[in-house]
């Protein structure tokens, strides 16, 4: 695989650091995407010192209006293969919704995301692939947490339709289930969660190997298609 | 912020608590929960928790995992700053003609960890302690982040360097690197008892840049001395299979008589080996990381480590009564090292002084519990003193006596006002 460019949305999250670390063996660039800049430079310091790897770091806080042009800019300027890592995500449960944080999360989790990967495809010169974390809470709404999960999915519905119109370009939405990150550490109800750096090992290995929508850990899979297959009726009376 | 239910426990497992432990991800997390935390219960500070004894325990816990970010390296002087999660084996590896300084006796000790134990390695003789290549720390106060150098807050900086984690959370460290390379040219000499090892020993270390014994505590301290150089040309090959403890034993598997056969064989399979030999840095510095979580051989009840220094006039003295209590006491040591030292750590309660350190594993069963409270007892005769990072058993007026900077330190501790924030169940048994 030739070497390209990755930007990286939502970079200080454990799974993207782990990301970028995994992927720095085969990268010209960084473009580092996230509201600390402090975080965000360590990491671009840490990359460059042990890959040898350029980054640079882009403060932008998603919610803000002016962060669509400068990631266009971005994309536009960017001659080489050109890369796309989403894994910006604002999680949370249903309990603590009120209107300012539905607007919140369907900006930062939809709007911004469907914005950005539409001027990905339609700006960038060469464009190579799209890694979207998704998420299993996607699969069916739960009580606790569904409006979290129809924006992933709508997203990745979003991504499932150009698969289609643009097949060169190598998309991948990954379903996650419980992956430890500093939104599941220590929370109550979280098994078999695996490290960040697993995770991160795994997208990238499906993306060498050119492997389409997968559920990680593994067993997710099975878990979400018993969950699927519960009727209504019954489904209405669980609180999974 | 969230945080973890665990238990709190050290490497030797002898001590276990509940506890609470954050992790912060990012170094704002960090200062966020230094200044929002509730602040009756004490804070610390840890790293991997591989100090043996109690310093690492304490019921509310920051975690430095997440922490471990190179953040720049400067060619002028040589010097690399640093996230206090990153490990020893990293920094071994991050630049190519570059190695720490400095190296503990287990490479997965993480540099934040260092940093509060002041710790040593074989080379202590040429190299002195970490402390002595730290340039400066950042710390991060329940008000304050504060950075600290000999020359800036210098008395926060000699508080810190060993200061067992009580004067803050190190947010970021900077310290030099050694240029050299990552191999050595190892070489071995046999002793016959532990007077002529001591001799020898003294005698090496102006001739290698590192030195260590192992020696047999059943046969009056016969044993191997392993002496190595930097060397040049072809390099040696690194082990890449580490074998594997799979999980702790059900009991302990090192009693008398299991660790008296395995030490005559070890003497044997190493007096079989060439005397001379090529080796991988990190394969001489630190055999037991060859072996992953050999201490799971020790059982439930975990293990003690006695680690102290005595001066060398004292040091054969201090051994005759070494080997009269183990006997007095029946008591069962396991692994035993020697090393020299010569120049005394720069903190306040730093271990390192001029003399020969001993560090000695027991099982930890009653009767090595009882020796070596004794063995405290009778350094302050010697003019010893215990290393805390290994320490469980030590009581406070022996502290007191062995490290006599304590008031110093609590006077820093004062001034920045701390000396409530963070503790630990080593501190809070020393009364620091």
């Amino acid at each position: 695989m030739k070497k390209n460019t990755w930007i990286i949305l939502g970079a200080s999250s454990a799974i993207a650091k782990a990301f970028i670390e995994t992927a720095a063996i085969d990268t010209r660039h960084f473009i580092l995407v996230g509201r600390d800049l402090e975080d965000l430079k360590i990491t671009a310091a840490h990359i460059a010192l042990k890959y040898g790897v350029a980054c640079s770091a882009l403060t932008i806080d998603l919610q803000d209006k002016n962060c669509l042009t400068l990631i266009s800019k971005q994309i536009q300027s960017t001659p080489h293969k050109l890369s796309l890592f989403i894994a910006h995500t604002l999680m949370l449960d249903n309990d603590d919704l009120d209107p300012d944080k539905i607007s919140q999360s369907i900006q930062t989790n939809i709007t911004i995301s469907c914005q950005i990967i539409y001027q990905f495809v339609t700006l960038a010169k060469k464009p190579n692939a799209i890694i979207y974390l998704s998420s299993v809470a996607g699969d069916r709404g739960r009580h606790s947490n569904s409006l979290y999960g129809a924006t992933k999915k709508t997203v990745e519905i979003y991504l499932d339709g150009l698969k289609v119109s643009h097949p060169k370009l190598y998309i991948l939405s990954i379903r996650l289930g419980f992956i430890d990150t500093r939104s599941t550490y220590g929370k109550a109800g979280i098994f078999l969660s695996q490290s960040p750096t697993k995770c991160a090992q795994f997208c990238y290995k499906l993306m060498s190997q050119k492997k389409n929508k997968r559920y990680f850990p593994w067993f997710w899979r099975y878990i979400m298609t018993i969950i699927k297959l519960i009727p209504e009726f019954i489904f209405k009376k669980l609180k999974l | 912020m969230r945080y973890k239910k665990t238990i709190s426990s050290s490497f030797g497992n002898t001590l276990k608590q509940p506890a609470i432990i954050y992790r912060p991800e990012r170094q704002k997390d960090l200062v966020n929960l230094n200044q929002n935390l509730d602040c009756k219960k004490p804070l610390l500070a840890v790293g991997q928790c591989l100090s043996y004894g109690d310093s690492c325990v304490n019921e509310q816990l920051i975690s430095s995992e997440r922490l471990s970010r190179f953040i720049a390296f400067n060619e002028h002087d040589n010097s690399i700053s640093l996230e206090p999660g990153v490990n020893f084996n990293e920094l071994l590896t991050i630049k190519e003609g570059f190695i720490a300084p400095v190296m503990p006796g287990t490479l997965y000790a993480t540099l934040g960890g260092g940093v509060a134990n002041d710790v040593h390695g074989k080379n202590q003789s040429h190299q002195g302690c970490l402390g002595h290549h730290i340039n400066w720390l950042e710390l991060s106060l329940p008000n304050d982040v504060i950075k600290a150098s000999t020359k800036q807050n210098p008395d926060l900086f000699y508080a810190t360097i060993g200061g067992l984690g009580l004067t803050g959370a190190i947010r970021k460290i900077n310290l030099s690197l050694s240029p050299n390379t990552q191999q050595v040219d190892v070489s071995k000499s046999y002793f016959g008892n532990i007077e002529h090892g001591i001799r020898k020993l003294k005698q090496s270390i102006n001739k290698y840049h590192y030195s260590a014994a192992w020696f047999d505590p059943y046969l009056k301290g016969r044993g191997v001395l392993f002496n190595a150089n930097h060397s040049f040309g072809k390099q040696a090959k690194p082990k890449s299979f580490r074998p594997k403890v799979p999980f702790r034993m059900p009991v302990s598997l090192l009693n008398k008589c299991s660790i008296q056969q395995f030490n005559k064989y070890y003497f044997q399979a190493i007096a079989k080996q060439k005397r001379h030999i090529k080796q991988q840095l990190s394969t001489f510095n630190n055999p037991l990381d060859q072996i992953q979580n050999w201490h799971y051989l020790y059982g439930p009840k975990g293990l003690y480590q006695f680690q102290c220094v005595v001066p060398y006039e004292h040091a054969i003295d201090f051994m005759d009564c070494f080997f009269k209590l183990l006997a007095k006491f029946n008591a069962s040591p396991s692994l035993s090292i020697m090393k020299a030292f010569s120049k005394p750590g720069l903190g306040l309660l730093s271990f390192a002084k001029p003399g020969i350190t001993f560090a000695v594993d027991f099982p930890a069963i009653d009767n090595n519990k009882r020796c070596i409270e004794a063995l405290n007892q009778s350094l302050l005769d010697y003019q010893g003193r215990v290393y805390l990072a290994k320490d469980s058993l030590l009581k406070q007026a022996q502290f007191r006596q062995m490290y006599p900077n304590y008031l110093q330190f609590l006077e820093v501790l004062e001034a920045y006002k701390i000396n409530n924030t963070f503790q630990s169940h080593l501190s809070r048994r020393l009364g620091l």
